[in-house]
């Protein structure tokens, strides 16, 4: 996976996503469409409030009963022919989708974030099997060897010129010298797509799609797809097999329809996605259908501090109304969640894995926000993700496990302590006031600033001119007027 | 508004302004004492130092739990705090009840976040509306008012999300002073301050900062002013690199140079912030 | 591969410890309530007892009107007593006698599909028509098989039909499908398929072809959740789809482009 690096962090990430021009591109094109089809679709609501109350009512219940309506899930969706697997670990979940596809050689797939998660496709890779992504964005994302930097629309950071070379390579030599150096239409590429994809469709033995919420009363996945690809992977192939988090439980169908409500307004600006499909039955022989519950952390989150976060519905409203992940794009986080949400979530669910380089390159992602609170103004089912962040920083605080996290640490307690004595506040204030005039020599601000270097690398640091602080001018004058009466 | 003026106020000057812009807080001083009944000046208690939020934001809960309670027992006496910064104020507002619930002084938090003001909320309800008949309908053409700058404003996150109805109450102050606002566009999206993030993660608050800074040039006018101070350093230190023509001001400097007589149109004393 | 993987018993292990880890954090939570701690999370609020709908959905008195505009606004088009309806008009709230056009009198179905396919009668061979080998019954007593002799070709769909069957059939094919109900409140037509080879009629063909009857219209995603439910219909479900228009995609540039994976065009025969 090219795009993100073991090691490196969101600061050096970002950096450099910030200097590559066709990723700020294919952001700036796709930033605003986001933003306003989203509020035209709420705007167009006298009780868009109401709406996303009871989808947070919803979602609220299906978090806190998450261990009966699991059970009861699982119970209906025997009863009704469906096999249901249990997986604590990516790791089996891995083994269970790979024992279900042993033998099988041609795997299509549709759109699962659980999925990139567990990483299944580097593992189903290593098997004889071919599994290609179904979903535009995820193929080309797969195509391109990378990992979706949305968790919505995998593909926002590629421009059409970058897939339409992809498409060009991967596709065979089609069109002649003279088309090579046109970029093709994106109508052009999604035909190429739908071509190449559909012969692998007709020939799936196995499909594997993720699942939008997993209904208890009816035992039944369900599956919003705007492009068909996961209805197709679901329906060509003899064996489909649902992967999902247990926390996309939600109790019946009346909850379904108060979160269907608000995903597809938040995720795209759609009243509904064009495919809702409910999977979960027997009557056909020549099907089997299974469902894989992952949990992989998510236990830990429930019921602590982290239990908030299990009610995200995963529509990408925070990431498309982030100031920071419209400037520098998904994979900038390290890891397949991206935005608001996935800086808190991806410590987290790092936290329950094994693999330590990821929870290293994910641990300070909370701190990379500026707490501008949009993401809570937009989340439909209103998860503090600012809050959660701050427990999260918290955390970090408590139990420093970096430099950084030291420093931040130490320049804590230094402050507390002044904070604490306050006349000594105020001779330091003085002191650092002093000096900081002296060092811009009669200009309003300084140029450079030891301990401050990351503001002072493209900023100027405005200083004070009088030198002294508010309080001491203050107090200066009322010394004034008391003495000259 | 019919809500009575406390006649006890005092001001949270904020660790910022307290100490790199003292002309906000004189000039908040200033038109608090203006807004008082009996022409009081607010108090400015001699033993504040900060509200805790670069302690609450670093992660330091504890310290700023500690903080908080420094805050509400400094503040005890008046009626009313009033801080001329809409981070700060909400820190007051939204987060000291937050971060004190389930202690013995929850109750005290509740009773801060009631009394504590952004200063164009105060302003907004107890500045006596006395030149009105001067500004509304002959306005500029009144010998004493002064032609005001083209002016644009940065909302802060903290104003339009944590003090609800700050935007409104700063709109509707400056057009009482005769300020013509030139809105930008995409108001609602951050500077890319954010306190610590910005020396943290330099090169994305920059980034932020440029796209913030276009969308303020576009806006026509040269003169920029906002609530938060935080907000105004991180773009004045930017727009200054970048040698940018805009000058950036607290809002209650401006308000106060702009009732000060015989003045030109931009005022002179009064230095923007970074030059 | 490895059968130990799919054992019963390591599932129901697992289980047992993801369930034991959500019922402690459940009874640590309430224990901590109990102590009157503040709560670190918003709690349950009580069940509501009426769904909360788009203010629109209880204000709608013509639900046909309703579900018409939404769908055309979705891009599906409607089939009209004349001939194939022109470009939708999108968004645009139908009006009373647009949509009086667009309910198609049962004994006239077979004449307007008829005038569809000679409209779209191409120079190559007659088109598939692909249709449910359970509901033959029903589209012979229409009479539509014996209309569209000659106009396509039908394909009966049963159980045991394989998508490699269709690998060099000649795309753009037709497809025939009744819907269950529709929805008002989104423009949404609902099928209830009983097999995976009612499902590819769904989704395979270029151009979905649907029957509704206008008395199915419901306002509500929950009343049409209720008419399939598992336990209602008679045989036993595989699964159902609900379908908002034709496939499309926005996943390049963020674009929207019709026809991704599924049918290019949604055909909507409403019929009293």
């Amino acid at each position: 996976m090219r795009s993100v690096s073991s090691t490196k962090s969101f600061h050096d990430a970002a950096a450099e996503a910030l200097q590559n021009p066709s990723l700020r591109a294919a952001l700036d094109k796709a930033g605003a469409g986001f933003l306003t089809t989203r509020s035209r679709a709420f705007a167009s609501l006298e009780n868009a409030r109401a709406l996303t109350d009871a989808a947070q009512q919803a979602r609220t219940r299906a978090v806190d009963g998450m261990a009966d309506l699991l059970l009861l899930f699982e119970e209906r969706a025997r009863a009704q022919g469906v096999s249901v697997h249990w997986a604590e670990t990516a790791e089996q979940a891995r083994e269970t989708v790979l024992a279900l596809c042993a033998g099988k050689r041609r795997i299509v797939k549709g759109k699962s974030m659980a999925s990139e998660e567990i990483e299944l496709n580097k593992a189903l890779s290593r098997t004889s099997a071919e599994v290609i992504e179904t979903d535009l964005g995820e193929y080309i994302v797969q195509l391109a060897e990378e990992i979706p930097s949305h968790i919505i629309a995998p593909a926002v950071h590629k421009t059409r010129a970058q897939i339409d070379a992809l498409f060009r390579h991967h596709h065979g030599g089609k069109g002649g010298e003279s088309s090579q150096n046109r970029v093709r239409s994106s109508q052009a590429l999604v035909e190429e797509a739908r071509r190449v994809i559909r012969q692998k469709f007709l020939h799936a033995e196995i499909g594997i799609t993720g699942a939008n919420m997993l209904i208890a009363e009816r035992g039944a996945a369900l599956l919003l797809t705007n492009e068909g690809n996961g209805d197709l992977s679901a329906v060509m192939a003899q064996r489909h097999i649902v992967l999902a988090g247990i926390e996309r439980i939600v109790a019946n169908d009346r909850d379904a329809a108060a979160v269907l409500r608000v995903l597809a307004r938040s995720a795209t600006g759609q009243s509904l996605g064009t495919y809702v499909s409910l999977y979960g039955g027997t009557g056909d022989a020549h099907k089997d259908t299974h469902v894989v519950l992952l949990d992989n952390g998510r236990s830990a989150m429930h019921g602590g501090a982290w239990h908030d976060m299990l009610r995200c519905i995963r529509c990408g409203a925070c990431l498309n109304h982030c100031p920071v992940y419209t400037k520098v794009g998904g994979h900038a986080y390290g890891w397949v969640y991206s935005g608001p949400m996935g800086k808190v979530l991806s410590p987290l669910l790092a936290e329950a894995g094994t693999d330590a380089r990821l929870k290293r390159r994910v641990a300070a992602l909370p701190h990379a926000s500026s707490f501008c609170g949009r993401c809570v103004e937009v989340c439909p089912v209103g998860i503090p993700l600012t809050s959660l962040m701050r427990k999260l920083r918290n955390r970090h605080f408590e139990r420093p496990e970096s430099i950084g996290g030291w420093k931040t640490k130490l320049g804590c307690l230094c402050l507390r302590f002044l904070f604490a004595y306050p006349r000594l506040y105020r001779v330091f204030l003085a002191l650092a006031l002093r000096l900081l005039k002296t060092a811009a020599r009669g200009k309003g601000h300084v140029a450079f600033l030891p301990g401050l270097g990351g503001w002072t690398k493209t900023r100027d640091f405005p200083i004070n001119r009088r030198a002294r602080s508010a309080l001491a001018l203050c107090e200066r004058a009322n010394r004034n007027a008391s003495h000259t009466p | 508004m019919t809500e009575e003026t406390p006649s006890k106020v005092a001001v949270l000057a904020t660790c910022l302004a307290d100490a790199l812009r003292p002309q906000t807080v004189l000039a908040t001083c200033t038109l608090l004492t203006r807004a008082n009944p009996d022409n009081k000046p607010p108090a400015l208690p001699k033993r504040q130092t900060c509200c805790g939020q670069i302690l609450y934001n670093a992660g330091d809960r504890k310290g700023a739990a500690l903080q908080a309670l420094r805050v509400i027992d400094l503040f005890e006496p008046f009626q009313a705090v009033v801080v001329p910064s809409g981070s700060c104020a909400g820190m007051l507002k939204r987060h000291y009840p937050h971060l004190l619930a389930g202690t013995p002084h929850a109750r005290r938090a509740e009773a801060c976040a009631k009394k504590s003001w952004e200063l164009t909320e105060f302003l907004h309800l107890h500045l006596p509306r006395k030149d009105s008949s001067r500004n509304s309908s002959q306005g500029s053409s009144h010998a004493s008012l002064k032609d005001p700058p083209p002016l644009t404003w940065h909302d802060s996150c903290s104003c339009l999300r944590e003090c609800n109805g700050s935007a409104a109450c700063a709109r509707s102050l400056l057009a009482r002073y005769g300020f013509r606002l030139h809105e930008a566009r995409e108001r609602e999206v951050c500077c890319g301050f954010g306190g610590k993030f910005s020396v943290a993660n330099s090169a994305v608050s920059t980034s932020m900062a440029d796209d913030k800074l276009a969308r303020l040039e576009q806006s026509g006018a040269k003169v920029v002013s906002s609530c938060d101070l935080g907000c105004l350093l991180h773009l004045a230190g930017r727009a200054r690199r970048r040698t940018l023509p805009l000058s950036f001001f607290h809002i209650a400097e401006l308000l106060v140079e702009q009732e000060s007589p015989h003045r030109d149109a931009l005022p002179q004393e009064l230095l923007p912030i970074g030059a | 591969m490895m059968p130990s993987a799919l054992d019963e018993r390591r599932h129901a292990e697992s289980r047992a410890r993801i369930i034991a880890r959500l019922r402690s954090a459940e009874k640590a939570e309430k224990a901590k309530a109990g102590k009157g701690e503040a709560a670190t999370t918003s709690r349950a609020k009580p069940v509501l007892l009426k769904p909360v709908l788009p203010k629109f959905v209880e204000q709608t008195q013509g639900r046909t009107a309703c579900f018409v505009a939404r769908a055309e606004a979705l891009s599906c088009q409607f089939l009209t007593g004349g001939q194939a309806a022109e470009k939708k008009t999108a968004g645009k709230m139908a009006t009373e006698k647009m949509v009086k056009e667009k309910v198609i009198a049962k004994a006239a179905l077979g004449k307007v599909l008829r005038d569809f396919f000679v409209a779209r009668r191409g120079k190559k061979a007659a088109p598939l028509l692909l249709f449910d080998a359970l509901e033959k019954a029903f589209w012979e007593r229409l009479g539509i098989l014996k209309i569209l002799e000659g106009r396509c070709r039908p394909v009966e769909m049963r159980e045991g039909v394989e998508g490699r069957d269709f690998a060099t059939s000649p795309f753009p094919a037709f497809s025939l499908q009744r819907a269950v109900c529709a929805v008002a409140e989104t423009g949404t037509l609902v099928f209830a398929n009983r097999t995976r080879a009612q499902a590819v009629l769904t989704f395979l063909p270029t151009v979905h072809i649907v029957l509704l009857a206008e008395r199915d219209i419901t306002g509500s995603l929950e009343q049409a959740f209720a008419r399939v439910q598992p336990s209602s219909s008679r045989a036993a479900l595989w699964a159902c789809h609900l379908v908002s228009g034709p496939s499309r995609t926005a996943d390049i540039e963020q674009t929207l482009h019709m026809g991704a994976h599924g049918p290019k065009e949604l055909v909507i025969l409403l019929y009293r």
